[in-house]
């Protein structure tokens, strides 16, 4: 397809969140990579495509940071503390503060990685025990928004008392990572600040516990500054980019499983046709991709896919279409084993650092969830007002007592 | 605030960003060949937004093929685009 093509194809990113196949689905007979007239940049569609463009040196992340300094010069606001979580988001950046930030997201998730899965396993069963006493639940905002945040608390010496306070001050629905209103931003920025001073207290503080020893550790090694300041915004980034993929991962996953199930699954028992526990972690990230697209840009002029990308273009991955491709997952709806690797966490330099702790953490969910019985969907879904991350804000679910 | 006023704004303010001379023609040129960006297209629903007295999302030019489609949308009052 050229970019000079006289078809519109628009990306509606609404629409991308709500009925992603919907929209994209019907681009696949354009290609591999299709123009889109607005926005105006190239759109990946296929697995094999969104390979390449992971793994293509010429192509370099979009940089958001210049877009928010661009609306905080145009109208004169404050968007600081929306600048600083950039600023340490590592699939913001290319080059040294790329390979720094990486570098310091791996040790520290290497080094807490024991005591976080540990804190996880205890916060699900909690969780999701009040949901079993009670017969019900909102698997989405009783249990999957809340883990991460849980977990962190209990890492970072929050109070339990605080957390929620922190769950709510940082659940900015895709603020940060995409384009929003103006007045959004603003909110959000309110909301960062406060939990960035909350975290400068946390990380001053000598008796918290080896976690803040863990972060500054993490910081050194990776030739970033180790102040309070740094600590807290990097621990800020860590709270952003945690929760709000692991809830899309689980919620959407979790209510594709029920759906094909006819609306009752039995984890465990003899009649459950669904892959082992392993199979079924990667298909669930796999359905859900939680993290919708990620841009790109070319700083030189590059062949994807046989189509010649000019030094300039934007290019768009869809993460969400990639992981349908029907070329390389037939039957991309069902829950199979035996796929080949999807691309939901990224891949090549950009790889997300996280990949083998939120593996971990969705097999614990699936285990727990086991020892339940059986979980029946109940109505009253709603998707999260998120354009960047795939996830349901509300998902009832019903747990029948055990005779 | 009317079509033909919020068409007024864009203008003026498209002409700013764009650092040249807009005309109505523009709004209707597919946003490729208009040229404008995504931080362009917050910035004007922004500004819409102050104009208004209303939330209006920026998603609302990814809606519609050109500015001139999107601005009647708002001015009309397209619920699920505004919020």
């Amino acid at each position: 397809m050229s970019r000079n093509s006289p078809l519109a194809l628009r990306l509606n990113t609404r629409a991308m969140v709500k009925t992603p196949h919907t929209l994209l689905d019907p681009m696949r007979e354009y290609g591999d990579l299709v123009w889109l007239s607005n926005p105006n940049r190239w759109l990946v569609l296929s697995r094999s495509a969104a390979l390449e463009v992971l793994r293509d040196p010429n192509l370099h992340v979009w940089t958001r940071r210049n877009s928010v300094e661009r609306l905080q010069d145009r109208f004169d606001m404050d968007l600081s503390a929306v600048l600083k979580a950039l600023d340490w988001i590592p699939f913001m950046h290319d080059g040294p503060r790329h390979a720094a930030l990486r570098s310091a997201f791996a040790r520290l998730l290497g080094s807490i990685g024991t005591d976080y899965l540990k804190a996880y396993e205890q916060t699900s069963s909690e969780l999701l025990e009040v949901m079993q006493e009670s017969g019900s639940g909102d698997f989405a905002a009783g249990y999957a928004d809340r883990l991460h945040v849980e977990v962190f608390g209990h890492l970072a010496g929050v109070p339990p008392s605080e957390r929620h306070a922190f769950h709510c001050a940082t659940a900015l629905d895709g603020t940060v990572q995409a384009a929003s209103t103006v007045a959004k931003m603003q909110k959000a920025c309110a909301q960062l600040d406060s939990v960035l001073e909350r975290l400068q207290d946390l990380s001053k503080t000598e008796t918290t516990s080896d976690f803040m020893d863990q972060v500054g550790a993490a910081l050194i090694q990776s030739g970033l500054e180790d102040t309070a300041v740094s600590r807290s915004e990097f621990l800020l980034a860590f709270l952003l980019l945690g929760g709000d993929t692991q809830a899309g991962a689980l919620t959407v996953g979790l209510a594709h499983l029920l759906d094909s199930n006819g609306g009752t699954l039995s984890l465990g028992s003899d009649d459950c046709q669904l892959p082992d526990k392993h199979c079924l972690v990667d298909e669930m990230i796999r359905i859900s991709t939680p993290v919708q697209t990620s841009a790109r840009y070319a700083t030189k002029d590059t062949v994807i896919s046989g189509q010649h990308i000019a030094k300039g273009d934007a290019v768009q991955l869809s993460l969400q279409a990639a992981n349908f491709d029907p070329l390389a997952f037939e039957c991309p709806h069902a829950v199979q084993s035996g796929r080949p690797k999807n691309v939901a966490f990224g891949g090549g330099r950009h790889l997300c650092s996280a990949m083998p702790l939120v593996r971990k953490t969705l097999a614990i969910t699936l285990s727990h969830l086991e020892t339940l019985g059986s979980i029946e969907a109940l109505p009253g879904r709603t998707l999260a007002e998120d354009l960047t991350v795939r996830r349901f804000a509300h998902l009832p679910i019903r747990i029948p007592s055990r005779l | 605030m009317t079509d033909i006023d919020l068409a007024s704004l864009a203008l003026e303010r498209l002409a700013i960003y764009l650092k040249r001379p807009v005309t109505p023609k523009d709004l209707e040129l597919r946003y490729d060949e208009l040229g404008a960006d995504s931080v362009d297209m917050v910035s004007l629903a922004f500004e819409i937004e102050e104009a208004m007295g209303q939330p209006v999302s920026p998603e609302i030019f990814l809606e519609f093929e050109t500015v001139k489609q999107a601005l009647e949308a708002v001015a009309s009052g397209h619920g699920d685009i505004i919020g």
